[in-house]
This record gives structure tokens, C-alpha cells and sequence, in this order.
């Protein structure tokens, strides 16, 4: 079920009220929540649960064996198998056709005709696979590392990688952040319930007020036929895009959030505004943060990091984001987007440090360019055809004026971009300032701005994130 | 902890179960049916002893006369299979046209029976499903297909909408196998007089503010031959003879299409309203064009009834008036079918 959805309207409250009935009896509190998440992940599809459990039930047991472990040989075994195992899951369900389609293209170039549609697996892409495969793995490598003990609760371990809030589209949880909270009795007050509520309506206002609205107005026509459209409305949907695709995602992850937080439970965060960054570095620190640490600490990082020549570090870096790239979906444009990016990490590695330089003008500046390089870069993630990309880069290349968007997605528009560049500190004593009105009142504010986002929303989109 | 820890959850949900209470009573007493206080004049209304049954009923699932399960010998059973636009739950059913179509054969002195399977939101997928579902059941001999505005808007959406196809059209499929749960309990959200409300004062003037497709795609048109092949095979390898019609809309030029019927076609959120009409119109030649290819029977409906904006509610729906003339059509066409197959029995009309 999407969070956006009238079953999570009417799946969160049941829950609540379950989980007051059941807050002082420890065990069953964990079953409850476990039984939840696999209700919540199993309402797509059964299959999909079951599929999740193997790797669970795997991973707890590697986990405990290799905890228990001390012949150096052994370990690295059992974490190896684990690797496999994910990796292997994650390869057969979401990258074997891809590989075989590249490698049949690759063929054909050579002057061979293969029908490689005949070995294509007709196997569904589980929703959320690549989210909880990264966080079972991020497990066993710290459990392999002696970062932490291996859990010896099966129930808990299942729980922290099944967690529903965070379940389909992260954010991505280790388990030294969140194993700890399932040990203690969770705390729930009215003060973690209202910034809970203050977050799900958030993430709500921005999926569907914002990133919806963006998609609905402008941005899917305009991309489904970009040769159809002036150079100004062009570009003005890239921009549209890079802001339903943010709203989106931190949407959903301020959801995942306060639901958490509901519960008792705090979650990673995510994102920080991203599109204020002043180089590319700088936006992987803001972006998608749960992604890019793992990627720092569990693949960066082993590969040598910043240790080695210049040749190593950008060989790491090239490394690291191709992967990051093609961690998002089975296809080239996922792959040149990860190149991209690691194009500019390494050009950016190798220019003169100028971030001491504070003025307004230089900030602003940095953080254009940057926002354009960020940009580009999603128009690479948006198209799915290269004829769909030239099509775009040539007509805005046409430099051609007027607009076919109207006044209202421009308005749409403008309303992402000042929530997005507005202070932190504003908006948080804004929403500071809501949270101290009356209950009921806040109540009814509650009531009303989710009647309009749910009536408003066009049609009813899945995020955009859950394909990954 | 104590529940009230949640307060702001519960107070939260009362206010809107309240206000959706509120707008419900207002619109009951307007005379429209509710959740809570349910059709108003289904209280006082009560079939008279002998009067013809309509379902569906819990063993009959389907809107037009109830028939028995077990086919009687000589009937020639006919399935509709469409959407809203045969359903037609805003029409008492004895004026919506398959129930018009079973009366018009009758009287003609046809031995048939009509099951009028449509259902709101079925698209040519949802349709094939159904039927092969309760086919066991109630065997139908002759399968009429009226379909064409949801397909439209399904396929816009996945071949003019850009949502990152492959992934995304995988996804849809695998959501199908659990959609009806899920579906009854949105249908049942999207009928609440609040959404409703909410929904005709603010989104659909939203929606007026969208960039759109300008036509529809080829992959969108191969993609439509398929689902209509498909289901003519289907219907054939279940030993049934399919029966097409072409499809049939208010305006046959978009630029005349009215404000207050292009909210209808603000249901498609991708194709441009003034091109919905220019797709109808190309895709009914690819049904007519079918018919002749497969070597089915075909009734045009849309040569008989479009382009007369007094027989539709909205571009694809029926007045009484419309359902009417759509009867006639396809009962002209039925008697055709009829006469050409051997088991199909006529008594001549009692004087």
C-alpha cells in the first residue's frame, strides 16, 4: 500500500490503537509491528514477502553464526555467502534481463543475431528489494567487522529489516542505529506524536501538493513528447522535475519518518536540502543521505577511499557512483547518470578548494551551477530512450521562446523553490509555532489539508522511488 | 502510554468522519445517494408481485433481468461486456440499454437471455478476466464487447505519460492480482461526499491547467489491437462467438466539445481533451477494420448514435434517450448474429 493511499489512512490508526493495547508487553509489541510491516510490504504482493523472509532468515542465521566465528577463513565464508545470497537475489529479480539484453546488443553489434528475448526471466521486480537488501547487507558486513553483535532475537532482526515505514523506499537503516532501539521500550509522547503528524502531513503536502501537481501540470506531458515543445517550456519541466523528484522522495521519507516516530522509533534522515549545495560533494552529503553513506562506508571506503594516487581515488569514485547509479534501476540511463556524477566528484576532486570564499555572490553562484550540474543530471535519470534524450537536448539546443506551461504550474513551481531555499530555522519556527495550538484545533487544520490533498492528488501515483 | 498520547490522530479522523456526515445529510436530502443514509427513495419503493427481478442480487451478478444459472434449452445467452456506460448506475434499470436489448429481443420473439456484465472502471483487460471467471457458471454463447474511454486513458498514461515504462508497466501488472480489495475500498473513499465535493470545486479546475498530448502514440494504437484481438481469442477459445461495436461519443469534433463535458475526459490525465475525440474516432476504424480481419460480426453504434450531444449525459454517457437509441442499434445488430446461428431460437411474437 502506498502511503498516500486510503488504505494507509486506514491502516496507521488501526495500528495505533493495536499498539497501545499491546505497549507494555514487549514481545508481543515487537510481533505486532512485524506483523504489520509484512501486512503492509505482503498487500502488493505475497510473493514479494516471502521472498523477503528467505533473505531474513538467512542473514540472521549467518549473522549468528559468524558472531559466534573466530577462524578469520570461516567468517569471511559466511560473509561471502551472504553477499551472494543478496546480491545474487537482487541480480536475478532486477538485473538479469538487463545483462542479457546488453550482452545480446553487444552481440548484434559484432554482426550476430541472438534471440536473446527467449532467456529473458518473466520474474516482478519486488517492490522495495534493492532498500532492504542494502540494509540486510549493511548488517552482516558490521556484524563480520565486529562493528556489533550479531542479534539474537529472530523476531527483532526481522522487524528491523522489515520495518514498514522504511521498508519500500528507505530511508536505509543500520543496524547499530536501529537494533539498539528494539532492546528498550520505545518512548511515545504527545510531543513525538505531533512532530510525527507535522511530518506525514509534510510528506504529504510535498508528494502530492508539490511533486504530483509538478507531473500532472507539466512535466510527464512535456517529457512523453519533448519535440513538441518550445526551449523555455523545456527547460522549465527539467526544472519541474528536479523538484518533483526531491519532493517526492523526501516526502516519502518525512512519511517513513514521522510514522516512526509515531511508534517510538526514529529513522535516518534523508535529505537536507539538497539544492542548496555548493558543489557536487557537498549535494551527496544532502541527497538521498542514507544511500550515500552506505555507499561511502560499504563500498567506497573498502575500495581504497581517499588512500592511493589520484588515478586509485577517481577509479573509487568512478566505481562507487556507476554502481550508485545502477543500485537505482536496470537500465543505461541509471548507469550514465552514475557516471555523470562521478564525472563531476572527480573533476570537482581535482579543482582548488574555493568554498572559503563566503560572500553572498560566490555562494549563490556555486549553488546555480551546482543546481544546474544536479539538473542535467536528472534528465539523464528522467528519459528512458536515447531518442528521447536527443530529442530533449535538441530542443532546448533550438533556443526557441514561449511557453505552452500555464500560469499554474508556474506557481507550483515557484512554491517548491521557496520552501526549498527558505530558512530552516523559518520554517521550523513556523511549524514550531502550529504545534503549541490546541489539539483539536491542529486536529481540524489536520483534517482539512488531507481532504484536499487526497481529492487533489492526480490520481493516485506510486512514489517515484518504489521502482528502485 | 496511554491512547491519549494519539489524541491528535483520533480528532483528527473524527473531524473528517464528521464533516463527511454533515455534507452527506445535505446531500440526502437533495435527493442523492449517500454512504451513511443510503438511496433516498429506496425506502419507500417495493417491487410488485410478478414484476421482473433485476440483479444483481448476491446470486446474480450481473445489472439486467435475472435469469437461472442453468441455461434453459434454446436460449441463446448474450454477455455484455463493458463498462459505466452499460452499468449505468445513475439510470433505473429497466432504461439502461442491455436491459433494453434483452426486452427489444423478446419482443421480437428471440429465445435469449442478457447478461449485462458491466461493471464501472472495467477496461478490455478487466472484462477478459471476468469472463473467463464466471464463464463456468453462465456460459454465454454470443460475447458483445462496448468498450473503448478507460482504454483510452489507461494506455495515455502508460505510453504518453512517461512514467519510466518498463518498471512501471511491470509494477501495474503485478498490483492487478490484488487490485479489488483495494479498488472496493477506493471506489468506496471516491464516493464519500467530501472527495466528491472537493474533487468537482477544486480539481478538476487544476486539472484544466495541464500541459497535454497532443495525439495519441502508434505504440498506444498496437497496443489497443491487442486487447481487442485478445479478447475476440479469448472469447472464442471459451467456445463463445464475439460480437464488436464500435464505440460511440457526443462530439465528433473536439473543439465543439463543451466545458462541462470535458470534465470528463479530465479523467485522462495525459491526453489533450480536444484529442480524445480524434483518437475515438481512429480507433473505432482500427475495430472496424478488426472485425473484418478476424471475421467477427460488428455493430457500429458509433455510425448510429455519435455526434448527438441530447443522447449523452457527458461525452460517453447515455441519457435515457441514448440508451435507447443504443438499444435499437444493437439490437439491429444481435438479430443479424442471431439469424446467422443455427441454435438461436425465434418464437414468433403472440398476437
Amino acid at each position: 500500500m502506498n502511503f498516500n493511499s486510503v488504505e494507509f489512512m486506514l491502516f496507521l490508526p488501526t495500528l495505533l490503537i493495536l499498539y497501545w493495547a499491546v505497549f507494555r508487553r514487549d514481545r508481543l509489541r515487537d510481533y505486532l509491528l512485524l506483523s504489520a510491516s509484512y501486512f503492509f510490504y505482503g498487500s502488493w504482493n505475497v510473493m514479494y514477502a516471502g521472498l523477503m523472509l528467505l533473505s531474513t532468515v538467512v542473514d540472521y542465521g549467518l549473522g549468528r553464526l559468524m558472531d559466534r566465528e573466530e577462524r578469520p577463513k570461516h567468517r569471511k565464508f559466511l560473509l561471502v555467502l551472504s553477499l551472494v545470497l543478496n546480491l545474487g537475489l537482487l541480480a536475478t529479480f532486477k538485473y538479469f534481463n538487463f545483462f542479457v539484453d546488453l550482452t545480446g546488443d553487444g552481440l548484434r553489434l559484432m554482426g550476430f543475431d541472438p534471440n536473446v528475448s527467449s532467456l529473458h526471466l518473466r520474474l516482478l521486480l519486488p517492490v522495495g528489494i534493492s532498500f532492504y537488501t542494502f540494509q540486510s547487507l549493511s548488517y552482516t558486513i558490521d556484524v563480520y567487522r565486529r562493528e556489533i553483535r550479531a542479534e539474537r532475537s529472530l523476531a527483532k532482526f526481522a522487524l528491523f529489516v522489515s520495518f514498514f515505514p522504511q521498508l519500500v523506499a528507505g530511508p536505509i537503516v543500520r543496524a547499530a542505529d536501529f537494533l539498539p532501539q528494539l532492546q528498550r521500550r520505545p518512548t511515545v509522547d504527545q510531543e513525538r506524536v505531533r512532530k510525527g503528524m507535522l511530518l506525514i502531513l509534510r510528506g504529504l503536502a510535498k508528494k502530492m501538493l508539490l511533486a504530483d501537481l509538478l507531473a500532472g501540470l507539466g512535466v510527464d506531458a512535456v517529457f512523453s513528447n519533448p519535440g513538441a515543445y518550445s526551449s523555455v517550456t523545456l527547460l522549465f519541466a527539467l526544472y519541474g522535475y528536479a523538484f518533483q523528484i526531491y519532493n517526492d522522495f523526501s516526502g516519502y521519507s518525512d512519511i517513513a519518518i514521522g510514522s516512526a516516530h509515531l511508534l517510538g522509533y526514529d529513522l535516518t534522515k534523508n535529505f537536507d536540502r539538497p539544492y542548496l549545495s555548493r558543489n557536487i560533494r557537498e549535494f551527496w552529503t544532502r541527497w538521498h543521505i542514507s544511500l550515500s553513506t552506505w555507499l561511502r562506508d560499504y563500498l567506497y571506503i573498502p575500495l581504497g577511499g581517499n588512500r592511493g594516487t589520484a588515478g586509485r581515488i577517481r577509479f573509487n569514485l568512478m566505481v562507487t557512483m556507476l554502481l550508485g547509479g545502477l543500485w537505482h534501476g536496470a537500465a543505461l540511463n541509471f548507469v550514465f547518470w552514475g557516471l555523470w556524477h562521478g564525472i563531476l566528484l572527480t573533476i570537482g576532486r581535482a579543482r582548488p578548494k574555493v568554498e572559503s570564499d563566503s560572500s553572498p555572490v560566490t555562494v549563490w553562484r556555486q549553488r546555480l551551477v551546482t543546481f544546474h550540474l544536479v539538473v542535467f543530471g536528472w534528465l539523464l535519470f528522467r528519459v528512458d530512450s536515447w531518442a528521447q534524450l536527443s530529442s530533449y537536448v535538441a530542443g532546448l539546443a533550438r533556443l526557441s521562446l514561449g511557453t505552452e506551461l500555464r500560469p499554474l504550474y508556474f506557481a507550483v513551481l515557484s512554491i517548491a523553490a521557496l520552501t526549498h531555499f527558505t530558512s530552516k530555522e523559518r520554517l521550523d519556527s513556523m511549524l514550531a509555532r502550529f504545534t503549541v495550538i490546541p489539539v483539536p484545533l491542529q486536529a481540524a487544520v489536520y483534517a482539512v489539508v488531507i481532504v484536499l490533498l487526497s481529492a487533489l492528488a492526480l490520481g493516485t501515483p506510486a512514489f517515484i522511488y518504489f521502482q528502485f | 502510554m496511554s491512547l491519549r498520547v494519539y489524541s491528535l490522530v483520533f480528532w483528527m479522523l473524527g473531524f473528517i468522519v464528521l464533516l463527511e456526515a454533515g455534507l452527506e445529510f445535505r446531500a440526502h436530502k437533495r435527493g442523492f445517494q449517500t454512504h451513511m443514509f443510503g438511496r433516498p427513495e429506496a425506502r419507500t419503493s417495493s417491487r410488485a408481485p410478478g414484476a421482473i427481478a433485476y440483479g444483481p442480487t448476491e446470486s446474480f451478478p450481473f445489472r439486467s433481468r435475472v435469469v437461472p444459472k442453468v441455461q434453459p434449452e434454446g436460449v441463446t445467452r448474450i454477455w455484455i461486456a463493458s463498462a459505466s456506460y452499460a452499468e449505468d448506475n445513475d439510470i433505473a434499470v429497466q432504461r439502461i440499454f442491455p436491459v433494453l436489448i434483452d426486452s427489444t429481443l423478446l419482443a421480437q420473439g428471440w429465445s435469449v437471455e442478457v447478461l449485462n456484465a458491466a461493471r464501472a472502471g472495467h477496461v478490455i483487460r478487466s472484462n477478459r478476466d471476468q469472463l473467463r471467471e464466471l464463464h463456468g457458471e453462465w456460459k454465454p454463447d454470443v460475447v458483445l464487447l462496448y468498450q473503448m474511454s478507460l482504454d483510452i486513458n489507461e494506455l495515455s498514461q502508460l505510453y504518453l505519460g512517461g512514467q519510466q515504462a518498463p518498471t512501471v508497466v511491470v509494477q501495474t501488472d503485478a498490483l492487478a492480482d490484488n487490485a479489488s480489495v483495494r479498488d472496493q475500498v477506493k471506489r468506496f473513499f471516491e464516493k464519500s461526499t467530501l472527495y466528491e465535493l472537493v474533487r468537482r470545486n477544486l480539481t478538476n479546475r487544476v486539472l484544466e491547467h495541464r500541459v497535454t498530448g497532443k495525439t495519441a502514440s502508434a505504440a498506444m494504437q498496437a497496443e489497443f489491437r491487442r486487447r481487442i484481438t485478445g479478447f475476440v481469442e479469448d472469447v472464442r477459445s471459451l467456445g463463445a462467438e464475439p460480437v464488436l461495436s464500435t464505440f460511440a461519443i457526443s462530439h465528433t469534433d473536439g473543439s465543439s466539445v463543451t466545458r462541462a463535458d470535458r470534465r470528463f475526459l479530465l479523467h485522462n490525465s495525459v491526453l489533450h481533451p480536444s484529442a480524445w475525440p480524434g483518437t475515438v474516432e481512429r480507433w473505432n476504424d482500427m475495430i472496424r477494420e478488426l472485425a473484418r480481419e478476424l471475421d467477427v460480426a460488428l455493430i457500429d453504434v458509433d455510425a448510429d448514435v455519435s455526434g448527438q450531444p441530447q443522447l449523452f449525459k457527458d461525452i460517453v454517457h447515455f441519457t435515457p434517450g441514448g440508451h435507447r437509441r443504443v438499444a435499437e442499434s444493437i439490437s439491429r445488430g444481435l438479430t443479424t448474429v442471431l439469424s446467422a446461428r443455427p441454435d438461436s431460437r425465434r418464437i414468433p411474437p403472440q398476437p
